[in-house]
């Protein structure tokens, strides 16, 4: 990028004139008395449109030799800053010059000083003591208070370290195993930003999306939402055709721990899909598990988990909503066994999420060494096919990778193209292992991995990304456990010890170069929704997570409403009635119960309201229903007002052949289902869009369900949604949609998901 | 279109669309058509060594890649060879057991390779 030094200013100066110019051919023999020959005037400017190209591949060249130019939209962080200081120190002079060569005026930061100066020295000193006590290996327990008691407390324990040499780390990079068990885990807390961290914790890479993403708080996690840049086209670019990332280490993982096999299966009959049978490929530890989480013979919540045989461990990987709701009622379940023991690893395990058809090849690139071999080298095989599609859902493959910070190159692992006579053996290699279904998992790593003491041990001897990075540290450190899986989604989701998470993202960010797009929360969704997945929680409002999810956002959208000045407001009374903005699924389950009830009694032409001797609304329309249904409504009912669709539910029977008959006092949950979306003409759908099975404009009578997300699918070029609708519509072939705001209907074919 | 592997041309692929692709990745491989529809950067070393477009159909779309093919002989005027092949390929099939679970009974399934031919056309560049 930047020229020597010892190039002399008089060359740079001719370079950059010479960029400039454009050579021009003058004489024109092709016009003659008047008339143009076309081809012999094309002939002749040939050579000036070459000096144009070539002029343009100058300037471009000669840019790119200045410090402010223009980087891909994808690599800006930040505008480029007038401030010299925030630019590298080894660009600054140069910029320097630049800036006084353009006549932009040069920004010095201004000197701090009084109480600002004094801040700013407590601050430091504060890490000078964090750093004395790190460089000791002692662990540090950060304390809340103003600075000054922190300074206090941390000189209190580097004067405890210095005197005592026990409960010393194994490295210097203050890495430690980070659990709680039999009960919920606290945070780790950094020394400088300690109080932001207690009740929302950062992921091992939260400072590095916090400079490129949007970020959000919820769940006790600091999450990434979305990237600073557009990228909702390149997002679905890269999905299919290299790959996508995300840090998903707010996921929760918890482990629980039995003393013998027949507790395990307990275990997993508990709390799983398989309350009888259990495949032995589970037992077995050759499979991950991607399905409900049972509590109460109830759907909890989605989850993933592994079951590693030898520790007779059950590794479970939550939703960051479900997480605390969840373990607490396992351990509850494992206080009333014997020897249970359920341990909190939300802080002791991160994971990151891969998608796209080069995911693994980029893993298998950073993972694998030369000579791989056992399920090392199934990564590598895997990793050298295209397409991934093929492995079942659920494959892992758990080994032993090489610590990500002290890699210098990636591992050369070419793509299989399928055409060359070499390439075709190592397809027919890659089929071979599926057809085989050898087994992937080395339980050695997998029981490093889910053990306590075997995580700390692969810590010993661990640098900081930096200090790992500068010449002389390359030492070699222990090689670390990692658990790879695939997921219900298409994704494959890598789960490490805590702090191998940061190298290994860096690592990815940079051996796959601008091939390579991270994406936030967000991004998950819009990825799911395009492949017409329903996306968990979003999707699923039967669920406690769901539902909350789409109760906060009801109340965001009435928040963002009244804000607006009156005008501006568009007049949801008179298409909404009484239907909050949201997915008002109370409303719905009362509106459908509620119609049933009265059925015939309800009568169209009555115009008026109606009030008996007590002063009670007496419901003789629709209307009177509404209003009757919306002066029940109670701000703090947690109770689910719809149920997931289940054919062995003798009322959801009942229900769908329409022989139910509700019952006054207490209405059921609505049986619903989960539907895709396609406009069968013009139109678009947006999020909680109303659905109807008929296309009335006058009247809700009709409404069956809302559209939980819709967005332009980029794969069809049209746009697509996922909704949910009550139970009656499971033989529909199509529903009609109104946008909230619209009259317009738009007509939808249905398919179940 | 991934300058690594062949364009696979399956029994939804509409013939235009399947048109459509071959002529992105002839414009973005072939150094003579680059030349004209992207003067900006007239060399991409990394397609350097690329001499052609391999276009692939199995089974069912053998005659449709064979008319892509000759479309490309006869209407365009390249040089196209045609081979043809035999490739594995997974079907997932049931095993035949079955596990009760709380959501009814779940099919265990498991992969079978099976023999299919194909044909590959390639379209060497002008």
């Amino acid at each position: 990028m930047a020229p020597s030094k010892e190039q002399p200013q008089a060359t740079k100066k001719a370079k950059l004139y010479n960029s400039r110019t454009i050579r021009a051919e003058n004489a024109d023999p092709s016009l003659r008395n008047g008339i143009l020959n076309t081809s012999e005037y094309i002939t002749s400017r040939e050579f000036e449109i070459r000096s144009f190209e070539v002029s343009q591949h100058n300037t471009r060249n000669a840019a790119s030799t200045r410090i402010f130019q223009s980087l891909p939209r994808t690599l800006r962080r930040r505008t480029a800053s007038h401030n010299v200081k925030r630019i590298p120190p080894r660009l600054r002079k140069r910029a320097l010059h630049e800036m006084n060569s353009s006549g932009l005026s040069k920004v010095s930061k201004k000197r701090r000083t009084g109480r600002q100066l004094h801040y700013l020295k407590t601050r430091k000193k504060l890490l000078q003591i964090a750093w004395k006590l790190r460089r000791l290996k002692a662990p540090i327990s950060s304390s809340e208070g103003t600075i000054k008691e922190r300074i206090s407390d941390l000189n209190r324990q580097l004067n405890l370290a210095q005197k005592e040499t026990k409960n010393r780390l194994n490295n210097t990079n203050g890495a430690y195993d980070n659990i709680s068990t039999n009960k919920l885990c606290a945070p780790r807390i950094g020394v400088k930003y300690g109080n932001r961290q207690r009740k929302f914790a950062w992921t091992p890479n939260h400072i590095w999306h916090a400079k490129r993403f949007h970020m959000f708080k919820r769940w006790g996690w600091h999450m990434p939402l979305s990237p600073n840049q557009k990228c909702f086209r390149a997002v679905t670019r890269a999905s299919g055709e290299y790959a996508v990332g995300c840090d998903t280490s707010y996921y929760g993982s918890l482990v629980i721990r039995c003393p013998d096999l027949e507790t395990a299966k307990t275990a997993i009959n508990t709390f799983t899909v398989y309350n009888k049978t259990i495949p032995s490929d589970i037992l077995g530890g050759e499979k991950a598990y991607n399905d409900w989480l049972y509590l109460d013979e109830k759907q909890a919540a989605l989850v993933s988990g592994f079951f590693e045989p030898r520790q007779n461990s059950l590794l479970i990987r939550l939703h960051p909503a479900d997480y605390v709701r969840c373990f607490e009622a396992i351990l509850e379940w494992a206080q009333q066994q014997k020897g249970v023991e359920v341990d909190d690893c939300r802080y002791a395990l991160g994971s990151i999420e891969l998608r796209g058809p080069a995911a693994l090849n980029y893993l298998a690139k950073i993972a694998c060494g030369q000579t791989s071999e056992g399920s090392l080298g199934t990564l590598l095989e895997y990793g050298k096919h295209f397409d991934s599609n093929l492995v079942p859902v659920g494959t892992v493959i758990a080994c032993f990778v090489r610590d990500p910070s002290l890699l210098t190159g990636a591992a050369h692992v070419p793509f299989d193209t399928g055409h060359k006579t070499s390439s075709s053996k190592t397809e027919s290699k890659f089929k071979q292992l599926l057809v085989e279904m050898s087994s992937t998992v080395d339980h050695d790593a997998s029981e490093a991995l889910l053990v306590s003491e075997k995580r700390s041990e692969a810590y010993e001897n661990m640098h900081a990304w930096k200090a790992a990075r500068k010449t002389g540290s390359k030492k070699q450190s222990k090689l670390t456990p990692a658990l790879i899986y695939k997921l219900r989604s298409g994704a494959w989701c890598i789960i490490m010890p805590w702090f191998f998470i940061q190298p290994l993202w860096m690592r990815l960010q940079e051996t796959t170069l601008n091939r390579f797009q991270s994406v936030g929360y967000r991004q998950m969704h819009q990825l799911d929704t395009e492949a017409m997945r329903a996306h968990y929680p979003h999707d699923f409002p039967f669920t406690v997570a769901g539902y909350q999810e789409h109760q906060l956002n009801s109340t965001s959208i009435q928040i963002a409403r009244d804000k607006l000045p009156s005008s501006k407001k568009s007049c949801h009374e008179k298409t909404e009635d009484l239907i909050s903005s949201g997915c008002d699924w109370w409303s719905l389950q009362k509106w459908i119960f509620g119609q049933m009830l009265l059925g015939s009694l309800l009568d169209k032409t009555f115009n008026f309201g109606e009030f008996n001797g007590e002063h009670n609304r007496v419901v003789r329309n629709s209307k009177d229903l509404m209003l009757v249904i919306h002066s029940l409504r109670r701000p703090n009912d947690v109770h689910i007002p719809v149920a997931s669709f289940n054919a062995g539910n003798a009322i959801h029977k009942a229900f769908v052949e329409g022989s139910f008959k509700p019952d006054i006092s207490k209405f059921p949950a609505l049986p619903v289902i989960q539907i895709a979306l396609l406009p069968t003409k013009r139109g678009t759908i947006k999020n909680n869009a109303r659905i109807y099975s008929r296309a009335n404009e006058s009247s809700h009578d009709s409404l069956v369900g809302f559209v939980t997300s819709a967005l332009f699918n980029q794969h069809l070029g049209n746009p697509s949604a996922i909704g949910v609708v009550s139970a009656q519509l499971r033989d529909s072939k199509v529903v009609y949609v109104r946008n909230v705001g619209c009259t317009t209907f738009i007509a939808a074919r249905l398919s179940l998901l | 279109m991934h300058p690594d592997r062949p364009l696979l041309i399956k029994s939804t692929t509409p013939f235009i669309s399947a048109l459509k692709h071959i002529d992105r990745s002839l414009e973005k491989l072939d150094p003579l058509l680059r030349r004209i529809t992207n003067p900006a950067r007239p060399s991409y070393n990394e397609f350097k060594d690329y001499k052609y477009v391999l276009v692939k159909g199995m089974g069912k779309c053998i005659p449709k890649t064979i008319s892509i093919a000759l479309y490309y002989r006869t209407k365009r005027g390249y040089r196209v060879d045609i081979s043809t092949g035999t490739d594995q390929v997974l079907d997932t099939v049931e095993t035949g057991e079955v596990i009760e679970t709380r959501e009814g009974p779940e099919k265990q399934m498991k992969h079978q390779k099976r023999d299919a031919s194909y044909v590959v056309a390639k379209i060497w560049f002008k």
